[in-house]
């Protein structure tokens, strides 16, 4: 058995192969190299080593892009590397990094954030948590289903080859376009088991509780306008009954019906702007047109290359 | 006369029938594999619990409550799998339920809707159905209508009697209105009852076990929206720890062992009594503990894994399990998810969540629709109307269909799945069958070594035509929804060949009264073991496509009231329902 039990299932999620190259390319031209994207965060790495964190970011930073190629702010601002670090290093805590205390935070009203005071595991939690995050490494005890590789050594496997891969050794350091070029094309056992779990590692700490270290600033829950955690204060009964103040979208979807393939409104991402997403700047723009035009060579180039070309 | 009992299960099953046998005298040592999450159990009353869950989906993502896949992994294949000779083509978390006090019911979606009447008379109403194995239940509706009442009353439930269509009350009579009235109405669910309304269908307001006033010491719900696999951060929610175990532990007659996980029922030389259960305590040393009888409820899956791997000289093929159907017809819900997509910022997840109950599929269809399917009949189930999605449920699916990388983020900003789609679902009923099975896995163990449940499953034709049937009307309701300019439906009978991810279970331990053919007489015991119960869903007949923890608890309740018998508990049930009628005469 693998160290993830998801490991399957992730590894056919993310590889979507051509889409996700096409996007690569159309987007690499407004974009710059992770060094003037990363925003250095966090105190000292709880399991690794400060290149292994750069190397990090410059994968994070690719599972969600931040700016320039987007007008917000992405994984590595969010600090999804140093929450990943922290899981790694869960147990370097006292209690380990791996539930955050309940009931409630304060974001919805609460007197005291109580997320912030992680729960104490007991032996059998330990056993699983341990054996998930340090892997079986030979203890027959722990392989009586197999060995367990577990996450540290996928990470730290994963994202040396990928400092391998990089034409000058240092993966993070390259554009964004290099690096997803490698990402996309590797074959390397390592690095796909690497995706296969820190995907998954990334979009949770974006957009899940900031206590666990991701989702700074409440970045993922703002541009997504996700109402994160609520309680004790919940919603009032207007709240409830009447339709929200977003709507973003609102009237957009009729005109994606009927004018808008996918592909576009992926190629009018770049030019949304302000936290909005396209479909809403696409929705209020008088210029659909003229940004329709815009795109066409992205476009273009997108299809080309999917039929070979 | 009350006795020393042991209850494997702490969860809908396990605390009714701690609670009632308490209640009747009795000691009861409850074991329960997973972990205490509710600070102050038996000595705070329920209102005052702490609680460790809160609205986080990283813990519900990391198994918080729940079995871990990797110490206790079940394994799965489909029948075509079996019948090519593969052991297994999945190893993890499939039908896996709560481990924690309290059960599954911690983070249940609460909803409490009553079987039908219909629904315990499937074969005689309808007939047999080839490759499935129907059954009457050997009890009715109105054998266990008395016991829904009790259960009803002290979890708390909303709901409008009222409402419901007449069809529904007829079928699941009600002697009086719900405790409490339903929650606001959210603005998603007012939509999609109007769509259902257009299609010539009813919406009512679901039952739901889920405080809309303050209730017993709880307050009422303040419509988060994340209630299944969230436990309740307020405490609004009727849950079986609040409602029973805590209260029966208060009693002083009941103790609750945590991280105790039991693996076998031990039994006289002869086989004919069970003298105690060994299980394996929090710091994995084997200990044993005897009593005058014992209750299985630790739902279908673990119990008849706990059944098989009891087995004896007396009982070589599994405890009771003479007649080989201890751990067949393992029965699942499946489900087929449908989305109406708004232009709107419809919130979906202000809400307690499904506001509303649709009956119009519940059926059955008996007439040339089902034939040309090719099945003599069809019954489909309720629909809960109005659902939202969690933001990881979101990111998943994005995932899943476009991998990582600027398009993901895109669609995660246009937030559409969580802002703009109502979602509802069709619950099937799922019919029984010889070969959905619970075994023994020959190879893989959980982290004590003991072999892991293997289930092998393959949704019936049944299904299948009752998603094709049912499907399309499902998914015009989401059409015709105002504002709604695209639906969609997902039928996952038709598309997954295996075990769908579902938290109803049932079967593996049928109740009836032939022992050739079923493992419990209609009271839950086991035909070949005087003093071993079985009180979870495992002892259903049949699946219908109703939320089941109701049912379940009325039940369990039902059970160890039999159990009980000649300690006053007949005495205890018509002083409950004269108190009853009193409460209800009073308004």
């Amino acid at each position: 058995m693998g160290a993830d039990e998801n490991r399957g299932r992730t590894r056919r999620e993310v590889l979507r192969d051509g889409t996700a190259v096409t996007m690569a390319l159309f987007v690499a031209p407004a974009a710059s190299s992770l060094g003037d994207v990363a925003v250095a965060v966090g105190s000292e790495p709880a399991f690794f080593t400060e290149r292994e964190m750069h190397t990090l970011r410059g994968l994070v930073d690719r599972f969600i892009p931040g700016k320039p190629e987007d007008l917000d702010d992405g994984a590595v601002a969010a600090g999804c590397a140093e929450a990943i670090d922290a899981l790694l290093g869960a147990f370097e805590f006292d209690p380990p990094r791996i539930y955050a205390g309940g009931p409630w935070s304060k974001r919805g009203g609460g007197e005291r954030n109580h997320f912030k005071r992680f729960v104490r595991l007991d032996a059998y939690e330990e056993k699983a948590w341990r054996l998930r995050i340090e892997g079986s490494r030979g203890r027959k005890k722990l392989e009586f289903n197999g060995p367990v590789t577990g996450w540290q050594e996928i990470y730290r496997n994963g994202l040396s080859v990928l400092n391998g891969a990089a034409r000058n050794g240092d993966f993070g350091s390259l554009s964004p376009l290099e690096r997803d070029l490698i990402l996309r094309t590797s074959t390397n056992p390592w690095v796909r088991e690497l995706i296969d779990v820190a995907f998954p590692h990334t979009w949770q700490f974006m957009y899940g509780a900031p206590e666990y270290g991701g989702n700074r600033g409440l970045i993922g829950w703002r541009y997504s306008r996700w109402p994160g955690d609520v309680h004790p204060r919940g919603y009032t009964r207007e709240e409830i009954e009447q339709p929200g103040p977003g709507g973003g979208i609102g009237g957009l979807l009729n005109i994606v019906k009927s004018i808008l393939s996918l592909d576009e409104l992926l190629a009018l991402a770049p030019y949304a702007g302000g936290g909005e997403s396209a479909f809403g700047l696409a929705a209020r723009s008088e210029s659909l047109r003229e940004l329709r035009e815009e795109v066409r060579p992205v476009l273009r180039r997108m299809r080309e290359e999917r039929n070979g070309g | 006369m009350a006795g020393d009992a042991i209850v494997v299960g702490s969860g809908a099953a396990g605390s009714v029938v701690a609670w009632e046998l308490a209640r009747n005298g009795w000691s009861v040592t409850v074991l329960e594999r997973g972990r205490h999450m509710r600070a102050g159990l038996g000595q705070r009353p329920s209102g005052e619990l702490g609680t460790r869950y809160g609205s986080d989906e990283i813990k519900s993502a990391r198994h918080f409550g729940m079995p871990d896949p990797l110490l206790e992994p079940y394994t799965q294949r489909t029948q075509e799998e079996a019948r090519a000779g593969i052991a297994r083509s999945a190893v993890g978390a499939y039908g896996q339920l709560g481990a924690a006090v309290g059960g599954t019911t911690l983070h249940y979606n609460a909803k409490f809707p009553r079987f039908w009447k219909q629904d315990f008379h499937t074969l005689s109403l309808l007939g047999p159905v080839p490759g499935a194995q129907v059954a009457d239940w050997p009890i009715t509706y109105d054998d266990l209508e008395p016991y829904y009442d009790i259960v009803e009353r002290r979890v708390g439930v909303q709901g409008d009697r009222d409402r419901m269509p007449p069809r529904t009350r007829e079928q699941s009579p009600r002697s009086r209105q719900f405790d409490m009235p339903p929650n606001p109405e959210p603005y998603v669910g007012k939509l999609l009852a109007e769509g259902a309304r257009r299609a010539g269908c009813t919406a009512y307001p679901q039952p739901a076990a889920v405080n809309s006033r303050p209730f017993k010491g709880r307050p009422a719900c303040n419509s988060c929206g994340l209630c299944s696999g969230f436990g309740c951060p307020i405490n609004a929610r009727g849950d079986a720890l609040v409602s029973f175990l805590n209260p029966a532990v208060r009693t002083g007659r009941v103790r609750v062992i945590a991280r105790a996980f039991a693996y076998r029922v031990e039994t006289r030389r002869n086989g004919k009594r069970a003298v105690g259960v060994r299980y394996v305590d929090r710091n994995g040393r084997r200990r044993k503990l005897s009593a005058d009888i014992v209750v299985l409820a630790g739902s279908p899956i673990n119990t008849a894994r706990l059944l098989l791997m009891s087995r004896s000289s007396a009982h070589p093929n599994g405890l009771g399990n003479r007649s080989d159907q201890v751990g067949r017809n393992m029965m699942f819900h499946n489900f087929t998810q449908a989305a109406a997509i708004f232009t709107e910022d419809i919130h979906p997840e202000r809400s307690q969540s499904n506001p509303h109950q649709v009956d119009d599929l519940v059926g059955p269809f008996t007439g040339l629709e089902a034939k040309a399917l090719g099945v003599p009949w069809i019954k489909g189930g309720l629909i809960q109307l109005g659902g939202a999605m969690p933001l990881f449920t979101e990111a998943g699916l994005y995932a899943g269909a476009v991998g990582y990388g600027i398009a993901h983020k895109l669609l995660m900003k246009a937030g559409l799945l969580h802002s703009q789609v109502g979602g509802s679902q069709l619950i099937h009923e799922d019919l029984p069958q010889a070969h959905n099975r619970v075994d023994l896995d020959p190879e893989i163990t959980d982290h004590h070594g003991f072999p892991a449940a293997r289930i092998t499953y393959s949704p019936h034709r049944h299904e299948k035509a009752a998603a094709i049937l049912l499907g399309v009307r499902l998914e015009l309701i989401h059409a015709l929804a105002p504002g709604a300019i695209g639906a969609a439906i997902i039928p996952y009978p038709l598309i997954n060949p295996g075990v769908q991810y579902t938290a109803h279970l049932a079967g593996t331990a049928r109740m009836g009264t032939d022992p050739d053919t079923t493992v419990c007489d209609p009271d839950g015991r086991l035909h070949e073991v005087e003093n071993v119960y079985i009180a979870d869903a495992s002892t259903f007949p049949t699946f219908p496509g109703f939320n089941p923890t109701n049912t379940i608890m009325a039940n369990a309740l039902r059970v160890a009231r039999g159990i009980a018998k000649g300690s006053g508990a007949r005495r205890a049930a018509e002083r409950e329902a004269t108190s009853a009628r009193e409460l209800e005469a009073a308004g």
